[in-house]
């Protein structure tokens, strides 16, 4: 427990008081100084911790010191995971120094590494690229009312962003891992194909989600389900949303130890507690109303993710306001679109009505690196198609079996066909590759 | 199916092959790919000194390309460079003098540092690897389609800029940093050195350096301030230097905001002026009547 304090202590210093200004004194004069979080510190304290833990459990092996510093500070894991626990590091590492590593193993590893870093470059930065530039409006003019499209555009596209930043550095981790001969735990399942609240937590940053299972949630249930209560099935409830409250409070606490992003962890363990015993208690018979119902719940719990990314996505507290306010106050979609140029390149549309703070002025040189308006609505519906109609990476690269429905099945294989395509993807991220978001998760 | 040798043969290539030639597009296109090919840059102004003819010039950064549409003025030339450097401007000007051309010569002044300023702007991927020079070469295939029989001229202000991150916080770091870096050794150095030229070539030139409107919000903050003030002095120094052969002058115009506008229409981003400014500021400066062209708006 000591050991598991002294992990955590750095980082809950780092995130409690972040740029933590430090007076150095020299020979004629002091300098202050501001340092920031070091990269990977959240991972690294993690790892630690099931280090602590499993190095005593029968069964798991010893790492010598050299494979330990490689398990402490593996430069492709280290800043945005996946969370690699111990009992597997001991596992994988003495794979990788036995394992021979197969061309076909490395081409594999190399072609989802370039899928993560297309997913970042053409999914994830054009989305940050306009949310930032919707910040930086709300910073300038906090009076601004921000249009109904404007505002969807920013709750949608903060969940987008989240899901397609953070999966790509996994798929890239999880690449590179392979190259090296190294199977690295998957940390996502198409978390927004999700039916309940429940689905969704144990398919999101699924590595993390592992770690508190085992080092909070169970725990806490094992020890609360001998509470003095006489009727089994309450007591057990009572253990089990116990266990939930705290999960999602370390969760909170983890991603950002501030009292908001507590609160907004906690309200979100509340709704998924909530629908998750009212439907244990309800039973629906009729299969018309279930079909019914489905949708909704998937719209209640779609438009409950994008509001805690939106909380999370938000720099500070007074720009959350504003666009809450905006959401309430004026929500009205503002449509009055223009096709340019139709005959040369239909699908660039341009309309100075759905962002009528960001008035279209581009032509094709917007694709530049900044999309206009018309072009970054038609970007946020081919991205959104990807995430409910295309199997995830993973499944791509057969590294896990998903049994969520995709319309299209398409699976990489060692094919020419796949390694041209893949080449062009990579060509096209790296020539839009300019945009710094300046946001990395964890 | 094949093997993972021809696997990755195929990717390696399909990576490299379009690279290469966005690469040598770059290359060949961009004539401020690296800031070394001088030869690169007076052939592409050569060629615009035979088109144009002018007798009036404008040379500065993108703040000229972008904020000043002198479409239909043929006797202007108008050179942006962006991020332009004072060695730049100098190469410019010796060029023009000794074409003969330009008796008027407007020079946008930024803050002169120590020495020859290096291009720190843009890494050697996005020069080599960026995208901006492709889509210029598309843009202008797509133009010549639909204005085949418009002849575009480098006045024209050109078509559609990326809205700008109007991030005024890191513009106005960036303002700090560069107008806390200005030498008065480096600005008279340089103001000397386009004199001397201008002497040499025996040009009866007239010489107006000149600040480009900035941002109200920005050239409130002191380090503008105290430039602006820093080059009235060392000016004031300088004045000896004009002769009756080259006449040089400072147009150093205030940013209040009673002045220039601080209204987001006018701006493309809190760096760069639209022209709708850019041509009012021209007028005062040149004392000629500009109309931007609607089209270009």
């Amino acid at each position: 427990m000591i050991g598991a304090i002294c992990s955590l202590s750095p980082l809950l210093y780092f995130k409690l008081f972040p740029g933590t200004l430090f007076v150095l004194p020299y020979i004629d004069q002091t300098v202050i100084t501001e340092v920031l979080i070091p990269l990977g510190l959240s991972f690294y304290a993690l790892q630690q911790i099931t280090g602590l833990f499993d190095c005593t459990r029968k069964g798991v092996g010893q790492l010598k010191l050299n494979e330990y510093l490689l398990y402490s500070f593996c430069f492709f894991y280290l800043p945005s995971g996946p969370i690699l626990p111990y009992r597997s590091a001991v596992t994988q590492l003495a794979n990788m120094a036995s394992v021979h590593i197969s061309l076909e193993q490395f081409s594999k590893g190399l072609s989802l590494f370039i899928l993560g870093f297309s997913k970042k470059v053409l999914c994830a930065d054009p989305i940050s690229q306009w949310i930032d530039a919707f910040y930086n409006l709300l910073e300038q003019n906090p009076e601004t009312i921000l249009s109904g499209t404007e505002m969807s555009y920013i709750v949608w596209g903060s969940t987008l962003q989240f899901y397609f930043e953070f999966s790509a550095y996994s798929d890239m981790a999880i690449g590179i891992g392979l190259c090296f001969g190294m199977l690295l735990p998957i940390n996502f399942d198409s978390p927004l194909k999700a039916k309940s609240p429940m689905e969704y937590i144990n398919s999101w940053h699924m590595s993390f989600m592992a770690f508190v299972r085992e080092y909070v949630f169970q725990p806490v249930f094992m020890h609360l389900k001998h509470l003095p209560i006489k009727a089994m099935e309450f007591r057990y409830t009572v253990a089990w949303v116990c266990a939930v409250f705290a999960t999602f409070f370390v969760t909170g606490a983890w991603h950002a130890p501030t009292p908001t992003a507590i609160f907004y962890s906690v309200i979100f363990a509340l709704i998924a507690v909530t629908i998750e015993l009212t439907t244990r208690k309800i039973n629906i018979k009729h299969n018309w109303l279930n079909k019914l119902l489905l949708p909704l719940s998937r719209l209640l719990l779609l438009t409950g993710i994008s509001f805690t990314a939106v909380c999370f996505r938000t720099p500070d507290g007074e720009l959350l306001q504003a666009v809450m306010s905006s959401c309430v106050t004026n929500f009205h979609f503002s449509v009055s679109p223009r096709f340019w140029p139709t005959d040369l390149f239909p699908l660039f549309i341009t309309t100075d009505g759905f962002f009528p703070n960001y008035p279209n002025e581009l032509g094709l040189q917007g694709l530049a690196g900044f999309l206009s308006p018309g072009e970054s609505l038609l970007h946020i519906l081919i991205v959104t198609a990807i995430v409910f109609f295309m199997p995830n990476s993973m499944e791509i690269f057969q590294l896990h079996s998903s049994k969520k429905y995709s319309v299209l099945s398409s699976r990489w294989n060692l094919s020419k066909g796949h390694a041209v395509a893949l080449g062009f993807l990579f060509v096209c991220s790296l020539m839009l590759f300019s945009y710094d978001s300046g946001f990395i998760y964890g | 199916m094949c093997s993972g040798s021809s696997y990755l043969r195929a990717l390696l290539l399909s990576i490299f092959a379009p690279l290469l030639f966005l690469a040598l597009i770059n290359i060949n296109q961009d004539p401020f790919i690296g800031r070394q090919t001088k030869s690169v840059i007076l052939n592409l102004m050569h060629d615009y000194i035979r088109m144009t003819r002018p007798d009036i010039a404008l040379i500065g950064s993108s703040r000229v390309t972008r904020g000043f549409d002198t479409c239909g003025h043929e006797n202007i030339l108008k050179l942006g460079i962006p991020g332009i450097k004072s060695y730049e401007s100098e190469m410019l000007a010796k060029h023009l003098f000794e074409q003969n051309h330009a008796v008027k010569l407007y020079i946008e002044l930024r803050p002169y540092k120590d020495g020859y300023q290096s291009d720190e702007d843009r890494n050697l991927l996005k020069r080599f690897f960026g995208m901006n020079t492709f889509i210029g070469v598309i843009n202008n295939f797509y133009d010549s389609l639909h204005y085949g029989d418009i002849e575009k001229t480098v006045n024209c202000s050109p078509n559609g800029h990326k809205p700008g991150n109007f991030n005024l916080e890191h513009y106005k770091s960036l303002y700090k940093k560069e107008f806390s870096e200005y030498k008065t050794e480096a600005f008279t150095a340089s103001i000397n050195r386009i004199h001397n030229i201008c002497i040499e070539t025996g040009n009866h030139a007239e010489i107006t350096f000149f600040t480009a409107p900035i941002y109200p919000m920005i050239a409130s903050i002191k380090e503008v301030n105290e430039f602006m003030s820093q080059i009235q002095k060392d000016w004031s120094k300088l004045e000896h230097a004009a002769s009756s052969i080259c006449h040089i002058e400072i147009a150093n115009y205030p940013n209040s905001e009673h002045l220039i506008s601080a209204d987001r229409s006018y701006w493309e981003d809190a760096n760069h002026f639209k022209p709708m400014l850019g041509n009012q500021f021209l007028r005062i400066l040149t004392g000629l009547n500009f109309e931007t062209v609607p089209d270009n708006e």
